[in-house]
């Protein structure tokens, strides 16, 4: 949480800073998704007090869009390495043993992404075939998972990426 | 082998995962997913991953964790803490240590619009250390004042680890916002008297600083309204039940944007720099919040905590004395890790065996004041050696102090922690009394 997350300066590899780029890009949308929900809850919270007219079905929109940020908010944070870890016991560990073991984090991450992906491809299928919706508006609860499958794609691409750069500092 | 062991071969092997630098969010799923799996079947665990993630971002309810994050994002950019640090300052700086009373005071006030203590102390750190420093404060007390004040965060609603234990007891957000109001400003109190006691013994370590004219005094008053203004329209909002908490954070967010731009003091580059803090900082969250989920369905299948429960309630151990080998475990605990992992991993363990004890409360009021005891107890984490994430931000900022200063500089305010916790411990009328008044 602290500056670092954002002064963050591209990585070297090609690969990478095409990554990098895209998770940056997905993640200020999914900010933008957030503001977006937020002023629309407070639109809707004032025209409720003036005119009693609330927007209808406003904390659909409101659930949908902020759900679709986390998804879009995951791949840079794993880019970024902010997801917390305990590191006191092996704050004096060798930076190979470091980097191996972060590989190796990173490794299980991707697994549990791929098979989230999976799941998922199906899951969205089956609520597509269910003609799932939320009550109100009636919005498709498989709108969601294009945007999600792809996030998911991209974190999963991500933990590969970081997987390598591991790998490289260790052998450097 | 029997439910009881997977279970606790599984949270075993979770501890070695943590202690061997696996991301907490990480450990805890693929801890879940496969004992999740050795509980009931392969297709039960590719089942319930088709929809449950979804799901549980979904919930419309959870949205008020990234608002209140955002909020406290545009708080920081709109650099209210310089305001907030001037006016306390203007007031009470002239006296003796009257300088870190200000920006303990200051912290207090950005706490209450901020759920966050790291943002806390670093946008408050880069604010007041420098003035603590160039006043002749020394530099283990100023740093020690800082990261401490920091923790006035979490403590005082908005908090983001306080939402997060409602969460896992299924308490009412509302309602817990409304107990932590009196704790957080014993909280305030308490540091400042540690202020005053440290000044009196060691007189050269905070000196008074000039004193303020009425003028400046009255200026730097109506500098801090939207502080006010904020903090009575989200908190007082959800107080008085105007809005659900969901609705209060998106407008405090809204409010919080607005009032950083219109002041000239966001632009584009700082509302990107925002919404990333925000983005890494809510998908640590939510990572960590659906792995408890496939964890503790896991757990749930063990039997463990039930069985954990079971043994507590016939130890003959009393009530109290549980309760309070659970705080020390949670004081410990936070030394090495953080606050919300830690929450979200012992919290499920923790609650179900408070609930067949008797306290001689409700069951409501348990979760109340527990999970109070326990938001002051994780603050703490953040101030104690050897990872006391606070101290380690604002001693960075300082730059010429030791570690070992400002871990020093923190010991009076950690006195005054552990006294609050146990006045909280003995008198859980403090807790209370507010949610019953309001209610």
């Amino acid at each position: 949480m602290s500056d670092a997350f954002v002064t963050n300066a591209p990585p070297d590899d090609p690969a990478g800073r095409i990554l990098w780029r895209i998770s940056r890009w997905c993640a200020i949308a999914g900010g933008a998704l957030m503001a977006f929900s937020a002023v629309l809850t407070t639109l809707s919270i004032a025209l409720n007090a003036l005119f009693k007219a609330p927007i209808r079905g406003e904390y659909e929109i409101v659930g949908f869009g902020t759900s679709l940020a986390i998804y879009l908010f995951l791949p840079y944070c794993q880019f970024v390495r902010g997801n917390v870890v305990v590191d006191f016991f092996l704050a004096r560990a060798s930076s190979r043993l470091r980097e191996a073991l972060d590989a190796a984090g990173g490794l299980i991450y991707f697994v549990i992404s791929a098979l989230l992906i999976w799941r998922m491809s199906v899951g969205g299928l089956e609520l597509h075939a269910q003609k799932q919706a939320t009550a109100v508006l009636k919005i498709p609860y498989w709108w969601s998972f294009p945007v999600l499958l792809f996030c998911l794609g991209l974190l999963a691409a991500v933990t590969v990426n970081g997987i390598a750069a591991n790998v490289r500092r260790a052998r450097s | 082998m029997s439910p009881l062991v997977i279970g606790a071969i599984g949270f075993a092997v979770l501890l070695v995962m943590l202690v061997v630098r696996i991301p907490i969010g990480i450990a805890m799923l693929a801890v879940g997913m496969v004992g999740f799996l050795t509980m009931t079947s392969a297709d039960a665990l590719l089942n319930i991953l088709k929809t449950q993630m979804f799901y549980q971002f979904l919930n419309y309810e959870m949205t008020v964790i990234p608002m209140f994050m955002l909020m406290g994002q545009f708080a920081s950019k709109a650099r209210l803490s310089q305001d907030l640090f001037r006016a306390t300052n203007a007031w009470i700086g002239h006296h003796r240590g009257g300088m870190a009373m200000a920006a303990i005071g200051g912290c207090a006030g950005f706490g209450a619009i901020c759920g966050s203590s790291l943002a806390t102390a670093a946008t408050m750190g880069h604010v007041a250390l420098p003035e603590l420093r160039r006043h002749g404060y020394a530099g283990s007390f100023a740093t020690g004042v800082l990261a401490a004040g920091g923790t006035l965060g979490i403590l005082s609603p908005p908090s983001v680890v306080l939402i997060v234990a409602a969460i896992v007891v299924e308490a009412n957000i509302e309602t817990l916002f409304q107990a932590a109001f009196v704790p957080g400003l014993i909280a305030t109190a308490g540091y400042m008297a540690a202020i005053a006691i440290v000044v009196r013994v060691w007189p050269e370590l905070g000196p008074a600083g000039p004193r303020a004219t009425a003028e400046e005094k009255l200026r730097a008053l109506v500098d801090i309204w939207p502080v006010v203004f904020i903090f009575l329209l989200v908190i007082g909002g959800i107080y008085f039940g105007l809005f659900t908490p969901t609705a209060a954070a998106s407008v405090g967010a809204v409010a919080m944007g607005i009032v950083a731009v219109t002041r000239g003091r966001m632009r584009l580059k700082g509302f990107t720099e925002a919404i990333l803090e925000t983005a890494v900082s809510t998908a640590m969250i939510f990572l960590i919040l659906f792995a408890a989920n496939v964890l503790n369905a896991f757990l749930g299948f063990t039997r463990l905590p039930m069985a954990l429960s079971e043994i507590m309630s016939g130890s003959g151990l009393s009530p109290m004395m549980i309760l309070i080998v659970m705080i020390a475990i949670f004081i410990i605990l936070g030394m090495f890790m953080d606050s919300m992992s830690m929450i979200l991993l012992f919290l499920p363990i923790f609650w179900p065996i408070l609930l067949v004890l008797d306290f001689g409360m409700s069951v409501e009021d348990l979760k109340i004041w527990f999970c109070i005891l326990t938001l002051m107890v994780a603050e703490m984490g953040l101030i104690t050696p050897p990872v006391g994430l606070n101290v380690f931000v604002i001693n960075s900022m300082a730059g010429d102090v030791s570690m070992r200063d400002s871990f020093r500089g923190v010991l009076p305010f950690l006195i005054s922690d552990f006294f609050r916790v146990g006045i909280l411990i003995l008198f859980p009328g403090i807790t209370l009394f507010l949610p019953h008044l309001l209610k």
